[in-house]
C-alpha cells in the first residue's frame, strides 16, 4: 500500500496536465452539489419556518369543553391553545377586490407570530373593526394602514342555494386596516387577512395549538386524539400536505439531477485516468518487470483517483461554502409571484458537507476502478517489446 | 546456475522459442546474438519470468520457475533478476535515486538509510554520484542506461538480463556499457545474459550463442 501511495503521490505531483481535468470535474460537481443542497434545504427550512411560524401547529375541530381545554393545555410541550376562526371572503377596496383567507384570532393571540413582520401600521386586532392584511394584497389593491375596506363573507351554508336570495347570502363588513405584514411567503402575503375572532365571518369555531417543537406535531396529534377521541386534529403537515409533497418532489428531482451531474464528473475522472493509464503503459510494464504485483499497480491508480477526489473535495467545499456564504449575505431576489419566498434561501448544514464529501469520494473511487483494472491488465511483455 | 530443457514458446503460429536447451553456469557471462525476430528477447523474458513457456522447464538456482504462481514469479523477478532494457524505462516522475530504489520499494515499501547509502554508493561506482537528484529527462542516453543498471543491481540479483542495452546509444557510450557489464560480472559474480544483434561485440565476450528462428545454433 505504501508503494502505491508513494507512486500515486509522485504522479500527482508531476503529471498535473492529467490531473487538471478530473480535478475540475470533481470540484465543479462538489460545488454544484453543495450549493444545490444548501438551496433545497433553504427552501425547505424557509417553508417550514413560515408555515409553523404563522400558523397554528395543530387545529382541533369539534366542541371542546373548558375542562377538556385545560387537559390539553396541561400536555407538556404545548405552548398555547386558543379558539380561532378560519374562513374565506372577498376584500373590497376602491372598486377592486380580492378573494382572501380570513384568520380570526383573539386580541393578544399567541398563535400567529406577526408582530415582528409588520411593515406598515401596528399588529392589533383588539377591536372587531380592525383588519390586518398581507403586503402583496396591500400592493395589489393599493391599500395602506388606515384605509377603510369592506370584507364580504358568506352568511348561509346550504346546498339548497336555489331558494336563497343572493343578497341575503353574504354580509358586508366595513373594517379599518390597522396594519400590513410581510411574512416572505407569497401565498400568505397575497391572500391572508387577520381579524378579531369575535367578528362574525361565517365559519365554525376551531382551536389552534402551538407547540414548543412543531416538528413533533404528529406525536402531539396522537396524544390529543387518544385523550379526546371525538375531536378531529390536523397538524400543520396535514394541512399543507400538497405543499410539502411538491417540495419533496422538487428536492428529489434536484437531487437526481445533481447525482447525474456527479456521475458525469465521474465519467470525466474515469476518462482522464484511463488516458493517464495509457500514457504510462511503459512505467506500468517496467514496474511489473521489477516485480510489482497487479494489485500494487491497481492500487496506484485507485489511490490516484481517490487523491483527485480528496483534492477536488477540498477545493469544491472551500469554493462551495464561500459561494453559499456570499449568497446568504447578498441574497438573490426571486419573483415573488412564482416563489413562496422573496429571496433565494440558503441554509447549509454540516450533514450536507459530510454527504457531499462522502458522495463525491465514492464517485471518485468508483470512477478509478475501471482505469485501475485496465492498468493491472497490461501484459508487461507487450509494453516492453513493442515500445 | 540456469538450465533450460526443451523450452518452447509460441505466439500463435510464430515459434518464438522452439525447443531450446541451454545451461548457463553461475557467474558466467553469456551473449545471445541473432537478428530481429529470432527469439532472443523472448528467451530472455522466459528466463526472467516475464512470460511462461508452453512446454519445457526453466530451472534457476535449482528452482523450476515454470511451475511458479504469478505471486512467486513477481518475487522471483524482484529478488533474483535484474533487468536492463534498450529503452531504459526509468520512471520520469522519480529522480535518479528513487528510480534506483524502486525495486526495493516494490519489495519492502519502507526504505532504510542503509539501502539509500547502498544506492548512492552504487550510483557513484557507475559515475552517477553527482546526479542522484536529477530527473531522467535531464540525463543523456548513456547516463539513463547507467541508472537502469544501478536499478537492476540494487536488489543484489543473482542474474542480470540485458536486452539490447546499447541499442539506443552511440558506439562510444555503448562500449562503456559493455565494459561496465563485464566489470560487474567479474567483480560481483553475477550471472549475466546479454541479448544483442550487434555483431561487433564478438571480440569482447567469449561465450556467445546464436539464435535464429527460435533455435540455438552454435553454442561456443
Amino acid at each position: 500500500m505504501r508503494f502505491a501511495f508513494y507512486l500515486a503521490f509522485a504522479h500527482i505531483r508531476h503529471s498535473k496536465r492529467y490531473i487538471i481535468l478530473p480535478l475540475l470535474a470533481i470540484t465543479i460537481g462538489v460545488i454544484g452539489l453543495l450549493v444545490a443542497l444548501a438551496v433545497i434545504n433553504g427552501f425547505d427550512t424557509e417553508l417550514t419556518r413560515n408555515i409553523v411560524g404563522y400558523n397554528p401547529h395543530i387545529l382541533l375541530r369539534g366542541t371542546v369543553l373548558p375542562s377538556e381545554l385545560e387537559r390539553i393545555k396541561s400536555i407538556k410541550g404545548i405552548n398555547a391553545v386558543e379558539r380561532m376562526r378560519l374562513g374565506e371572503g372577498i376584500l373590497l377596496f376602491d372598486g377592486n377586490y380580492s378573494v382572501v383567507q380570513i384568520q380570526g384570532i383573539k386580541a393578544n393571540s399567541e398563535l400567529l407570530n406577526l408582530e415582528s413582520k409588520m411593515i406598515d401600521g401596528t399588529f392589533s386586532v383588539s377591536s372587531t373593526s380592525n383588519i390586518l392584511i398581507g403586503s402583496e394584497l396591500s400592493s395589489d389593491l393599493g391599500i395602506r394602514a388606515g384605509d377603510s375596506v369592506t370584507l364580504v363573507v358568506p352568511t348561509i351554508f346550504s346546498t339548497s342555494l336555489l331558494f336563497i336570495n343572493p343578497m341575503n347570502a353574504v354580509k358586508r363588513i366595513p373594517l379599518k386596516v390597522k396594519g400590513v405584514f410581510r411574512t416572505g411567503m407569497y401565498d400568505y402575503d397575497s391572500r391572508w387577512v387577520v381579524v378579531n375572532r369575535e367578528l362574525y365571518i361565517g365559519s365554525e369555531d376551531l382551536y389552534g395549538i402551538t407547540l414548543k417543537h412543531p416538528g413533533k406535531a404528529n406525536g402531539y396529534k396522537k396524544k390529543i386524539e387518544k385523550m379526546l377521541p371525538f375531536l378531529n386534529a390536523y397538524t400543520w403537515l396535514d394541512l399543507n400536505i400538497s405543499f410539502m409533497k411538491a417540495i419533496k418532489i422538487d428536492e428529489i428531482i434536484s437531487l437526481i439531477l445533481i447525482v447525474f451531474i456527479m456521475l458525469i464528473s465521474g465519467f470525466g475522472i474515469s476518462n482522464s485516468l484511463l488516458q493517464m493509464v495509457f500514457s504510462r503503459r511503459r512505467q506500468i510494464g517496467i514496474m511489473m518487470a521489477l516485480g510489482a504485483s497487479r494489485n500494487k499497480i491497481r492500487g496506484i491508480f485507485l489511490i490516484e483517483g481517490l487523491m483527485v477526489g480528496i483534492i477536488g473535495n477540498i477545493l469544491g467545499l472551500g469554493i462551495g461554502i464561500f459561494i453559499t456564504y456570499i449568497l446568504s449575505i447578498f441574497p438573490i431576489r426571486l419573483p415573488s409571484d412564482i416563489f413562496y419566498v422573496t429571496t433565494l434561501p440558503i441554509n447549509l448544514h454540516y450533514s450536507h458537507i459530510f454527504m457531499t464529501c462522502g458522495f463525491s469520494l465514492l464517485i471518485a473511487l468508483f470512477s478509478s476502478i475501471f482505469p485501475a483494472r485496465r492498468a493491472a491488465a497490461f501484459d508487461p511483455i507487450d509494453v516492453i517489446r513493442y515500445e | 546456475m540456469i538450465s533450460l530443457k526443451d523450452v518452447k514458446k509460441f505466439y500463435g503460429e510464430v515459434k518464438a522459442v522452439d525447443g531450446v536447451n541451454l545451461d548457463v553456469k553461475k557467474g558466467s557471462f553469456l551473449t545471445v546474438l541473432g537478428p530481429s525476430g529470432s527469439g532472443k528477447s523472448t528467451l530472455l523474458y522466459l528466463i526472467g519470468g516475464l512470460t511462461r513457456p508452453v512446454s519445457g522447464d526453466i530451472v534457476v538456482d535449482n528452482e523450476n520457475i515454470s511451475n511458479y504462481t504469478e505471486r512467486e514469479l513477481n518475487i522471483y523477478r524482484n529478488k533474483k533478476i535484474g533487468f536492463i532494457f534498450q529503452m531504459y524505462y526509468l520512471i520520469p516522475e522519480l529522480d535518479v535515486l528513487d528510480n534506483v530504489l524502486l525495486p526495493l520499494r516494490i519489495a519492502y515499501s519502507r526504505i532504510t538509510d542503509r539501502e539509500i547509502d547502498t544506492a548512492i554508493r552504487l550510483l557513484k561506482r557507475l559515475r552517477m554520484g553527482e546526479k542522484v537528484r536529477c530527473l531522467p529527462f535531464t540525463l543523456s542516453g548513456g547516463e539513463q542506461q547507467r541508472v537502469a543498471i544501478a536499478r537492476a543491481l540494487i536488489t543484489k540479483p543473482s542474474v542480470i538480463l540485458a536486452d539490447e542495452p546499447t541499442g539506443n546509444l552511440d558506439r562510444e557510450n555503448g562500449e562503456h556499457i559493455y565494459a561496465l557489464l563485464k566489470e560487474l560480472n567479474e567483480n560481483l559474480d553475477i550471472t549475466t545474459i546479454l541479448v544483442t544483434h550487434d555483431e561487433h561485440i564478438t571480440g569482447l565476450f567469449p561465450n556467445i550463442i546464436h539464435m535464429i528462428d527460435g533455435k540455438i545454433f552454435n553454442h561456443r
